[in-house]
């Protein structure tokens, strides 16, 4: 009895009742391939600014979206009518087969920015996510 | 008078002694919650639970988590596992994109990896996956910098621990 008392508050204190998901991505080679990607290729950028996204991309023009208050916090119910995800979703049914996005983002975006981001883009259908720092995309 | 209240009393201390809780229920209901919490702490305990301070970024990601090596970052350091590794100042304030310490650590941890493998008679270019526990404020430079050096050190395959929800 004694030994149940003591193990229920233990195991109760170090269980965690919070879901942890991943979202998984691979990295490049350590070596790239000195080829750049094909003249074709939509190369989809998602630039985000301190108060915007900017979404870029080759043959489409460029879209300034707002970040709305409260900034990098959205929902799975949400993301479907974020302007973000519309916009991507545009992009996405004109040049079908686009599952390629990079996300450029500045060196003191905070992590929470950059997984809400990535969120709305997998909703439009952008599943292949790719990061990097606006200092080496300029 | 005085005779009905002692009876009473009597009758009531003898029924006290009756109504008292069942031991066997108590056991039953704590029984059931040990095998319920014990449940939990398996499902998703130990190993993906992030170090205490810090706070994972919301996401509505619904891959669940794997077990593999974590790298944590909270506020203040770099860990690999529970083991302080580096300081995140420090890599911020390193011109370079490698962290030294981790790529030592990473090396050490693949190296093992690779000999679990080979002792196992797998296939040694299996892939590795590495979980990031990031706090949700850490700065983008930081994960960068982590991410490169799991890149040089051989961990390609990278999954990004989120807590589910808005």
């Amino acid at each position: 009895m004694n030994v149940f008392i003591v193990l229920i508050p233990m195991l109760l204190m170090s269980a965690v009742f919070i879901e942890i998901r991943v979202i998984e991505m691979s990295l490049p080679d350590v070596a790239p391939a000195a080829e750049p990607p094909p003249a074709e290729a939509l190369d989809l950028v998602i630039r985000i600014l301190p108060d915007a996204w900017v979404v870029e991309g080759r043959g489409v023009a460029a879209q300034v979206i707002a970040i709305p208050p409260p900034a990098g916090r959205t929902s799975a119910t949400d993301a479907t009518s974020h302007p973000l995800t519309q916009a991507l979703a545009r992009i996405v049914e004109e040049h079908a087969g686009t599952r390629d996005v990079r996300i450029a983002a500045d060196p003191t975006t905070r992590y929470q920015a950059i997984v809400t981001t990535m969120d709305l883009a997998r909703a439009a259908g952008l599943t292949d996510v790719g990061l990097e720092s606006t200092e080496q995309a300029q | 008078m005085r005779r009905s209240t002692s009876r009473r009393r009597v009758r009531s201390g003898r029924l006290q002694l009756h109504s008292g809780v069942s031991l066997t229920s108590l056991m039953d209901i704590l029984t059931c919650l040990l095998f319920f919490v014990l449940k939990s702490f398996v499902a998703g305990g130990e190993v993906t639970a992030p170090p205490p301070g810090l706070a994972l970024p919301r996401s509505s990601a619904e891959r669940p988590m794997t077990t593999s090596l974590v790298v944590a970052i909270d506020r203040g350091s770099i860990l690999v596992g529970s083991e302080r590794i580096a300081s995140v100042q420090d890599a911020e304030a390193s011109p370079e994109l490698l962290i030294a310490p981790l790529a030592t650590r990473l090396e050490a941890a693949r190296a093992q990896m690779e000999n679990i493998r080979r002792l196992q008679g797998s296939d040694s270019t299996g892939t590795r996956m590495v979980t990031i526990q990031g706090d949700e404020n850490i700065e983008f430079r930081v994960l960068q910098k982590v991410m490169y050096t799991l890149n040089q050190s051989g961990f390609q395959d990278i999954a990004l621990a989120v807590i589910k929800g808005s």
